[in-house]
């Protein structure tokens, strides 16, 4: 059962933001306000990760979002809501104005929306979204939208939370001798999101879980995936996951039987990666008696000359950083014969072995435990976090102050007026004055001393503050207050106006820009804005081992069998422009094809190699490497002269094939009959890295 | 709509012309699917059960935490919601399968169990083959106790009960919600009877023999703006409501309206016009008074709360609302006529009682029978910055310490009462308890040693009252008669509907006085 509330974006806000219409100065005839993070409460965290406006956009703002019958349905409760106990009280709703929307803007809502481009990392206090309302009848809407839009808040800053752990995995990485950064190897695999059953609700669930992808690409919050595909045009999944047990897949064989489970899970996923709980009586046990010796030869026997497997030990309680550490000193003496040393001299367990701690990990023990690991020499690349409550609900709108402040109006006549609080109580709640731009400080070429904002000195100084000039701490940054700005300079792009989404952001450029140095996406190619046509290998390849291609889900068709009571849903004309008319059949392409490569040997026997093409060479990390495809080009990367047995794919140019991503040749490969393509849940052409083998083409 | 449930109030409106709706905003199916509401690694999980499973036995429990005892809430949200009627359809089979084999693994082997739906979908029309037991919802349980209990029904389905764990593990929030604002009114009504507040007195909102004492306004949800989702406003804001009926969260009260059945007519009365700071500050600095006055003359009866630190809310007692707009105050009409000042910043502790010293130089206060201040009835004060169960007590101690009674002063409260808290803060959990392996049960639990405080119970498990005391009895020991768990869910229909009424009955038992039902008074 769903609620027809949910959609009606007339209840979608603080009950007081119905009565506010009679409230503002008579004449107002447009109100503009302002989106900023004034601050952190968590010490050096001084900028943020601007994402996540886009799914409500289009989810609650896009279209005709206003119409009789939601108006009908929110007079009700409103009336019986602000009742004085006894009788209803119908005249605090503005039914004429949500009329006059309904009837000269068609329900669609007359307001603008700028925005800094989602993934943009900006430092505190600067703005980052602006709105106005468009017709000077609707001056009460725009902040009856704060209620909503200060929502972002949420994936915002879980993304941002998540980027700095993603900086200090960075630093435990590169210090502990770590020189492959190409996904899988780097960040990118390096904190899983456990969150789901931690947060508050399923579109919670959905809305942090992208927020956590846009810097890493593991996760279990699959929900996410669904999202990235339906409010960020992902092509595919975005992230990526394991088989992995839990307590009661192992607790259910009884304590006498954890070996037992233990063995079923290595021989019901007799390759690729699997992880494996092992703390529900004794980890230590478990890792030195199980693991480290009875299970032994089995474990190393899953990387052979043609498969690969990684069993991935998880201990789920104790405290994170001394279970961590004595987890890997058991597993490095276990398994000692085929340990190597970093650059930096920290040991490295071999391939098929990994640890990966999913309890109390969040951003200030992830250092704390990689520091462990560094000063007892263990490479950093051993282990791999996972997080739930920590990364997705351990946060509040107050983890980065976010507010939603009025920085302006505009009377009759066209008087424009400043508009700011200054509470004498409290200093950080100064708000910005006037239209408002954020502009490179390069782009304020001079200035006087006066023209940079100063705040209220004292009790009895200049309410609001003097001056302008907002430079960010980085001094790389200016928001411009007093519409003194240059509105052609403005880093804030028009994301919305009058019911339209006007700019559209893709998962892959969002993680571009959020990307860190060395980060997984740092060479990564924009995805293109138009798909390339479906096209050549319609006949090409036939299914491969078996696999039958899947029909691909026409996208129109779930969305009109959706449960909606009060109307059938129908597809916004933003989004029907870009599916395809007919259904779409996915079948294995020729990049799949591809990938049946001769065998390579297993990653550790060569890992010593890795220093003299080190951006190709990549150690063994968590996830195994990817396979070769078109989509792994990265522009600027040096050519690597070394032999790349297989590489070439068909119907490429041999510079093409070389300037593409190159996984190491070390790497072991899956044996052919294992290499299943995989039927990505949205067809697309494989321009994009990727490590869904084989993406599947559309036939159209 | 489920056929289970009624047509909620508002839902059950006629059906638009269709041709008003195009363009709607974009809701998605794929956040629909059941089998997508899951952990990636639980759709691995069917292959990991020892040979021959045919039963999971799962329940859920707060392990601890900063209460001892739980309210327990939520849960029927989630059955409607997601768990009830056929969700498993031929469509949703095949989205799922491509997200979760194109997301698991490296394509070395398939692992979404798409055998198991179809059996699912075949079998029982797509209904889920479980058995839910839970507490009463309202019931409040000391922790360390079961709360719900989830079996599969057909042996086939043994994978299922665990599948399910991610989502219902969410009722850890409304839950968690429900418990601390609980904890909050008996914070608040223990300071108000302290403080010479007769609460069996105070006024009745509602026309008998409705009953709604105005306690239910001492402590207001503002936390629409503040939570990670609109779906957790529903759910937050509802569980809220359990304890209180002062809200702005109108998602919450809609999630009541429609999934609890509460009546709309109960929802009287539940929020007042108030100001923010934009329709303050857009009057300017030098306009603050008109923006004030505007107020009183725009909503000339009844409550109105004026948000007065824009700029320097000391001002904004002693001249503005202490003099040249006093009359207006005294002169709004009782019994219902008040306007409610509202300090937004400073440290809350002091702000509040900063701010009923400045109020008491101008307004003539009286002295209740217990020897505290009151203020005159057309004045109150709402404290609606940095409020939290800790804070509130501060506040509430500080006043008393000060002699002010705490009836003077209304709270509101958002991020603490709907977003700082997480499945930590009862740590809460979802355990398998019991297998039937080979036809014979096994008890099955967890006991790591690196964390005592993880064990987990085990065998079938029944909730009981013993000597007074309710108590979880483990091994299936019990008889059936006495279990306060009671079946809520059965192969795809709810099978014991709540009501709000009942919910909120539940939880006023063991308070000094109900405020809303006027059966158990």
């Amino acid at each position: 059962m769903t609620s027809a509330w949910m959609d009606n974006i007339i209840l979608l806000s603080d009950s007081y933001k119905v009565s506010h219409w009679r409230q503002y100065p008579p004449g107002t005839q447009y109100v503009y306000s302002y989106f900023e993070s004034r601050g952190s409460d968590r010490d050096g965290w001084d900028e943020v990760c601007f994402f996540g406006l886009q799914y409500f956009l289009k989810r609650y703002l896009a279209g005709v979002v206003v119409t009789r019958e939601k108006i009908d349905q929110a007079a009700k409760v409103y009336a019986q809501h602000f009742g004085d106990g006894v009788s209803d009280n119908p005249d605090l709703f503005f039914r004429e104005g949500w009329e006059y929307i309904l009837e000269k803007h068609g329900g669609r809502l007359p307001v603008k929306i700028k925005a800094l481009p989602e993934g943009t990392v900006m430092p505190n206090k600067t703005v980052l979204v602006t709105v106005i309302n468009t017709d000077p009848e609707c001056f009460w809407l725009t902040n009856f939208l704060e209620t909503l839009l200060v929502q972002v808040w949420y994936p915002m800053t879980v993304c941002t939370n998540s980027r700095y752990q993603k900086l200090s995995i960075q630093k435990g990485l590169e210090e502990t001798g770590c020189e492959d950064w190409a996904p899988p190897g780097g960040t990118a695999f390096k904190l899983h999101d456990f969150g789901f059953r931690g947060v508050s609700s399923v579109e919670s669930a959905a809305l942090g879980g992208l927020g956590h992808l846009v810097n890493f690409m593991g996760s279990d919050t699959v929900i996410a995936l669904a999202a990235a595909q339906e409010f960020y045009s992902a092509k595919r999944a975005i992230g990526f996951s394991i088989p992995a047990s839990e307590h009661s897949t192992i607790t259910s064989w009884g304590v006498e039987g954890e070996l037992d489970a233990m063995q079923n899970m290595l021989e019901q996923y007799p390759t690729g990666l699997v992880a494996c709980v092992s703390d529900s009586f004794d980890v230590f046990k478990a890792c030195r008696e199980y693991w480290g010796d009875a299970l032994k030869d089995k474990i190393k026997g899953r990387i052979s000359e043609t498969s690969f497997g990684q069993l991935v030990v998880r201990p789920d309680s104790g405290d994170p950083e001394e279970t961590c550490v004595a987890i890997m000193k058991i597993l490095l003496e276990q398994f000692a014969e085929d340990v190597t040393v970093t650059k930096t001299g920290h040991k490295l367990l071999p391939p098929y072995i990994r640890v990966i701690q999913g309890d109390g990990v969040d951003y200030q023990s992830i250092p704390k435990i990689l520091n462990r690991f560094k000063d007892e020499g263990i490479a950093a690349a051993n282990i791999t976090f996972g997080s739930g409550g920590a990364l997705l609900q351990k946060v509040n709108r107050d983890t980065f102050k976010v507010a939603f402040k009025c920085a302006e109006i505009i009377l009759e006549g066209g008087e424009s007026r400043e508009v700011f609080k200054d509470p004498l109580t409290d200093d950080g709640k100064a708000s910005k004055k006037g239209r408002l731009t954020l502009q490179l400080a390069s782009d304020i070429p001079s200035y006087a001393p006066e023209d940079v904002y100063q705040p209220r000195q004292g009790p009895d100084g200049v309410k609001g503050g003097t001056g302008h000039l907002h430079f960010s701490p980085d001094g790389k940054y200016v928001t411009v207050a007093s519409g003194k700005g240059d509105p052609e300079k403005d880093l804030l792009v028009d994301v919305f106006e009058n019911g339209e989404v006007l700019k559209e952001y893709k998962f892959g450029e969002i993680r571009k820009r959020a990307d860190i140095p060395n980060g997984p996406w740092e060479n990564s190619p924009d995805e293109p804005e138009e798909e390339e046509p479906a096209k050549v290998e319609k006949a090409a390849a036939p299914a491969l081992n078996g696999v039958k291609p899947q029909p691909q889900l026409a996208p129109a068709m779930p969305y009109a069998a959706m449960p909606r009571p009060a109307a059938p849903f129908v597809m916004p004309t933003m989004r029907s422009a870009s599916i395809p008319s007919q259904p779409m059949v996915m079948q294995p392409s020729p990049v799949g094809a591809a990938r049946v490569t001769p065998v390579n040997r297993p990653s550790f026997v060569a890992a010593p190699q890795a220093p003299q093409v080190p951006q190709v060479n990549r150690p063994p990390s968590f996830v195994a490497a990817p396979m070769p495809q078109a989509g792994m080009t990265q522009p600027g990367m040096p050519q690597p002269g070394m032999p790349q047995p297989g590489m070439t794919q068909p119907g490429m140019t041999q510079p093409q094939a070389q300037s593409m991503y190159v996984p190491s040749q070390i790497r072991p490969a899956v044996p052919a009959q294992m290499q299943i393509a995989h039927p990505s849940f949205v067809a697309a052409p494989g321009y994009r890295p990727s490590f869904v083998a084989a993406p599947m083409q559309q036939v159209g | 709509m489920g056929a289970v449930c009624g047509a909620p109030a508002v839902d059950a409106m006629e059906a638009a012309d269709p041709g008003a709706v195009s363009g709607m905003p974009f809701r998605s199916a794929l956040l629909d699917n059941i089998m997508l509401l899951s952990d990636s690694y639980k759709t691995s999980h069917w292959r990991q059960y020892p040979p021959n499973t045919t039963e999971v036995y799962s329940y859920f429990e707060s392990r601890g935490g900063k209460f001892d005892e739980i309210c327990f809430f939520g849960l029927q949200y989630f059955m409607k919601r997601y768990l009830q009627g056929q969700v498993v359809t031929a469509e949703k089979i095949n989205a799922a399968e491509r997200i979760v084999n194109a997301h698991m693994g490296l394509g070395e082997m398939k692992h979404f169990n798409r055998e198991g739906w179809e059996y699912i979908l075949q079998k029982h029309g797509g209904k889920l083959p479980i058995v839910i037991k839970a507490v009463p919802e309202g019931m409040v349980v000391p922790v360390k106790n079961v709360l719900m209990t989830v079996v599969n029904t057909d042996p086939k389905c043994f994978w299922l009960t665990n599948y399910l764990e991610t989502l219902l593990v969410q009722v850890w929030y409304p839950m968690t919600v429900a418990t601390q604002s609980r904890a909050q009114k008996k914070v608040i009504m223990d300071a108000m009877m302290k403080t010479g507040t007769d609460l069996k007195a105070m006024p009745n909102k509602l026309p008998a023999p409705a009953k709604l004492i105005t306690v239910g306004f001492q402590l207001n949800d503002f936390g629409c703006r503040g939570v990670s989702s609109m779906e957790t406003a529903c759910i937050g804001g509802a569980a809220h409501l359990v304890n209180f009926c002062g809200s702005d969260t109108m998602p919450g009260l809609c999630m009541a309206v429609d999934y609890y059945n509460l009546p709309l007519a109960s929802v009287q009365g539940t929020s007042v016009p108030a100001a923010e700071h934009s329709t303050i500050t857009s009057w300017t600095k030098a306009g603050e008074k008109d923006a004030f006055k505007n107020m009183l003359t725009q909503y000339p009866e009844g409550i109105v709360a004026v948000v007065s630190d824009s700029y320097d809310i000391y001002n904004a007692c002693d001249q503005l609302w202490g003099n040249e707009l006093k009359d207006l105050i005294a002169s709004r009409a009782p019994p219902t006529g008040r306007l409610v000042v509202r300090p937004d910043s400073g440290d809350p502790k002091t702000i509040v009682v900063d701010v009923l010293e400045r109020l008491a130089k101008h307004f003539p206060v009286t002295t209740n029978a217990a020897g505290y201040k009151v203020l005159p009835p057309y004045l109150r004060v709402i404290q609606g910055d940095g409020i939290s169960y800790e804070s509130l007590q501060e506040i509430l101690s500080n006043m008393a310490a000060k002699h002010w009674a705490a009836e003077n002063v209304l709270f509101g409260s958002g991020g603490a009462l709907l977003q700082k808290m997480d499945r930590d803060t009862q740590k809460c959990a979802f355990k398998c308890c019991e297998a039937v392996v080979d036809g014979k049960p096994r008890p099955v639990f967890k006991d790591p040693i690196t964390d005592q405080g993880k064990k987990s119970k085990q065998g079938r498990l029944k909730l009981v009252r013993r000597e007074g005391k309710i108590t979880t009895l483990t091994d299936g020991q019990g008889d059936e008669k006495e279990d306060l768990l009671v079946e809520v869910f059965r192969n795809g229909q709810i099978t014991k509907t709540w009501t709000f009424a009942d919910v909120r009955a539940q939880s006023e038992v063991g308070l000094p006085v109900a405020i809303f039902d006027v059966t158990s008074d």
